[in-house]
């Protein structure tokens, strides 16, 4: 199982993930399955104000999302990730509904889901996924299940 | 060139999106650009690659591309085109120039250019083919100035040394989102972040670059030589300075230490609105920490006061004797050859008297007019009408000074416009004539910028045809000087690139390939006889020294030392205008999806920044009665502009920050909208009057009054 670990204090805020990741799922405006919050400044920031929240899928080991699914369109690729099958989503987003992080997505024009799938298709062929190999600042990793998470907010 | 899998090829390249010089991989198929990605091994760039260059399929494939000549057919600006062919559109530039060229000589025609890249040097060439001093845009409020100033102290450009220095001080700039380096100084900026090191930034708004800073000093906009200043003092009264290389290497310490002798940090207090103990402590930290680099941005070159404050942070890094050191600020190896660009940008087909008459030379500028002088003399006719305006990869309406009252009315009334673009842009919509410009993925090139960057020359490759009927600006300058009987010196682009690439033992399509070349950088030059022709250790200066003070410059009406000149418009010297104008205005800080004008119409990248924002400190804020996220109007005795609400405690109560260069190229085009470009343009609150940096003619575009009001529902 793996998963996008985020340095937020590293984050620039410069939204290369967002579009790196759009162009490598083919989707237009509205969709975001990897997306830059940025939040509020403090007054006088030190090394390292978390200037930026960047949200993305979990990839949960017990799924809500997909337990809630109930055409089971979603399932776990081989690359560890949580993704759907677009094929069987009938697009009644339960699976939205369930996810405590607000991260399912759909399509503006058939309306089914769309998920992070760590870019199988990249990291197949040795490649990082499209948002960890642009991020300027280095501030996103694929990380394993034991690694400890470095979020901070 | 690669093959790639199946029918999709992927070709090696630079990005030029920017100035940067991201190394690329261009997916190609059936003809067409499908992806185009960061190159993992690329040296510098190392796989980044910023929203903008990742947005390059959207541009090169937007179904709004400009693809064919196009001609007016209705008034200028109802924005009605009929579409030509090439030879009819050459042969209207060709009768139109030939006849102005005759009637009032070569001068009163103008070649205007934005950021150049990559043409800059090509349509200088053009001029100097077309006879005209002129190529005008805007090279008194962008790089020109830094240039220029450091040519004074130490007889060339210097730039800064990120991977290895132990303290950054970056003024004015934030480069993490900006143009000039967002991909190459990331990595390299992170980089000594994660090793912890000091990083002093000085800047109104906490920009990234502050916000991941150790020092954050918060200055009154458009005072930065007031603080410079006041380091100089801190570091000479306490004996900070690197005795040896000021002895050895420097001429005009006693007359600086004099000059700054009142420049206390309380004098500097009072001016800059930073704290004397900070002032101290952050010069202490710049002067102790060895090597320390200075790094700066367009916000210390757009004010009336740019000369000086340049001047002030070269001598800095004299004092410290950081100069042309690993980690310091130094001086770039350049693997082109020095002799080829300059033969590049000769200036020897413009006559002496079309010389004599130019407009708009201010001393240090080096050959190009400010865009303003030459929208000045059409409007005025003072001294003498510019009569045709050829614009290429420009959008002065949006840009530049004054827009509405100067910039407007100029484009308006010159007789002949020509705009050579990708978009119908708001300047295009004024124009006679519109030509399609080929994208970076249509066409060969050499990135000379990422020289200048980070000392790397490195190619970009014509990846597709253009599509329709667009055309490299380089073509179209030859086939301009071929009808009119002039020579460009070049039959052909390959034929420019070729001669260029030439001394380097290489080919463009073999370096793109190779991936960015560099040439092994050798520090400390002066000690070694490497800057001087005559080989001597030193500096090429008068003295042959790094000139502190700079006697040879009070001729040219400048101060020979740095002086502190309070901004014409400010708190400190328009009292009279507090009441009405409580506000201080900064304008123009850069967004990480936008370059100037352009990319407003690419889908991926507008829905990050859908809106025009003014950052409004919260306090400030409840006084005014506006809510975040409100419609607010920026007002001054100029002009006003709307633009939303966003509440931030990154930025000083007595300040507010506005976004510049907003269009809306998806609305209704035409007049006198011109795609939005007036309802929120914040330099309709920008003067193009005097005065000028007698330097460089810049202007103030930071640090100005205004006030701030709620819209509510269509004030």
């Amino acid at each position: 199982m793996k998963r996008l670990v985020v340095e937020a204090e590293y984050c620039m805020g410069c939204y290369a993930c967002e579009v790196a990741c759009k162009q490598e799922h083919g989707l237009p405006a509205g969709p975001r399955l990897i997306r830059v919050l940025p939040c509020q400044e403090k007054e006088m920031p030190r090394r390292g104000p978390v200037q930026y929240r960047v949200s993305t899928c979990r990839h949960c080991g017990k799924a809500p999302c997909m337990a809630a699914c109930p055409a089971g369109a979603l399932y776990r690729n081989q690359a560890g990730a949580v993704t759907v099958n677009r094929e069987e989503c009938i697009g009644c987003r339960d699976c939205a509904e369930a996810c405590p992080f607000g991260i399912p997505q759909f399509h503006p024009e058939d309306g089914s889901v769309l998920l992070c799938d760590l870019c199988q298709e990249r990291t197949k062929d040795g490649k990082q996924p499209a948002c960890v190999q642009h991020c300027p600042s280095q501030a996103i990793r694929l990380a394993g299940a034991n690694e400890m998470s470095l979020r901070r907010s | 060139m690669a093959d790639g899998e199946g029918s999709t090829r992927v070709i090696r390249s630079t990005c030029m999106m920017s100035h940067s010089g991201c190394g690329i991989l261009v997916h190609v198929k059936d003809g067409r650009v499908v992806k185009v990605e960061g190159d993992p091994d690329h040296p510098v760039t190392r796989g980044s690659l910023c929203p903008k260059g990742l947005s390059a399929v959207q541009f090169q494939n937007h179904p709004d591309r400009l693809l064919y000549p196009m001609k007016r057919t209705g008034e200028r600006g109802e924005n009605r085109w009929q579409r030509i062919g090439w030879e009819e559109a050459l042969d209207i530039i060709a009768s139109r120039l030939a006849q102005i060229r005759q009637e009032s000589g070569p001068e009163a025609v103008a070649v205007s250019c934005g950021t150049g890249r990559p043409i800059l040097n090509f349509a200088r060439r053009f001029a100097n083919a077309l006879g005209t001093p002129h190529h005008a845009g805007v090279p008194h409020v962008c790089w020109r100035p830094q240039l220029g100033s450091a040519q004074i102290t130490f007889g060339r450009p210097i730039h800064y040394d990120l991977p290895e220095t132990k303290c950054l001080v970056v003024m004015g700039a934030n480069w993490l989102h900006s143009n000039s380096g967002q991909g190459i100084f990331a990595r390299e900026f992170m980089d000594i972040v994660r090793r912890g090191t000091k990083i002093i930034c000085i800047d109104p708004r906490l920009s990234a670059i502050a916000g991941q800073s150790t020092h954050w000093l918060r200055l009154r906009p458009g005072t930065d030589c007031a603080l410079l200043l006041a380091w100089i003092n801190v570091v000479i009264e306490e004996g900070l300075y690197d005795a040896e290389f000021v002895a050895k290497w420097t001429s005009g310490f006693a007359e600086l230490t004099a000059a700054v002798k009142s420049c206390t940090p309380e004098w500097a207090e009072k001016i800059t609105w930073l704290p004397a103990a900070t002032i101290r402590d952050t010069a202490r930290l710049y002067a102790n920490t060895k090597p320390a680099c200075f790094s700066l941005g367009v916000a210390v070159e757009q004010s009336t006061n740019s000369f000086n404050t340049l001047r002030a942070m070269y001598i800095l890094v004299a004092l410290t004797g950081n100069v042309d050191i690993p980690g310091g600020n130094y001086f770039w190896e350049n693997p082109m050859p020095g002799s080829r660009m300059r033969e590049l940008m000769a200036r020897d087909k413009v006559a002496k008297e079309a010389e004599s008459r130019m407009i708009g030379n201010f001393p240090l500028v080096d050959g190009s007019s400010p865009g303003f002088t030459i929208w000045q003399s059409i409007v005025t006719g003072e001294p003498y009408p510019v009569r045709a305006v050829l614009v290429h990869g420009s959008n002065p309406v949006l840009t530049q000074e004054n827009p509405l009252g100067l910039v407007y009315q100029a484009l308006k009334k010159v007789e002949f416009l020509v705009v050579t673009d990708f978009f119908v842009t708001p300047t295009a919509q004024l124009a006679d004539l519109i030509l399609p410009a080929a994208t970076y993925l249509e066409k060969d090139d050499i990135n000379l910028r990422s020289v200048t960057n980070r000392g790397y020359v490195s190619c970009s490759r014509k990846a597709v045809e253009p599509r329709g009927e667009a055309r490299d600006d380089r073509e179209i300058f030859i086939r301009i000087c071929k009808r009119l009987g002039l020579d460009y010196g070049f039959p052909s682009v390959e034929a420019i690139l070729d001669w260029l690439v030439e001394p380097l033992g290489t080919t463009v399509a073999e370096m793109a390939e190779r991936g960015p070349i560099f040439k092994p950088q050798v520090y400390r030059k002066h000690e070694a006889g490497l800057l001087r022709p005559d080989r001597q250790p030193g500096f090429n200066t008068p003295s042959g020294k790094v000139e502190l003070s700079a006697p040879k410059v009070a001729a040219m009406g400048l101060d020979p030392l740095p002086v502190y000149h309070e901004p014409p418009e400010s708190p400190l010297s328009r009292p009279d205008q507090l009441d009405q104008y409580p506000l201080v205005l900064t304008t123009g800080a850069r967004l990480p999806v936008y370059f100037h004008t352009q990319y407003y119409q690419l889908p991926w990248l507008h829905e990050i920044a859908p809106e025009p924002r003014v950052e409004i400190h919260p306090d400030t804020a409840a006084e005014y009665g506006i809510r975040d996220g409100e419609w607010v109007y920026v007002e001054n005795e100029r002009g006003r502009c709307r633009q939303k609400a966003r509440l931030t405690r990154g930025i000083d109560p007595r300040v507010v920050h506005a976004d510049y260069a907003w269009w809306s190229p998806h609305v209704q085009g035409g007049e006198p909208e011109l795609y939005d470009a007036w309802r929120p343009h914040i330099n309709l609150l920008v003067s193009s009057d005097p005065p000028y940096d007698p330097a460089f003619g810049s202007t103030q575009m930071r640090g100005l009054m205004c006030k701030v009001y709620p819209e509510k529902g269509g004030d």
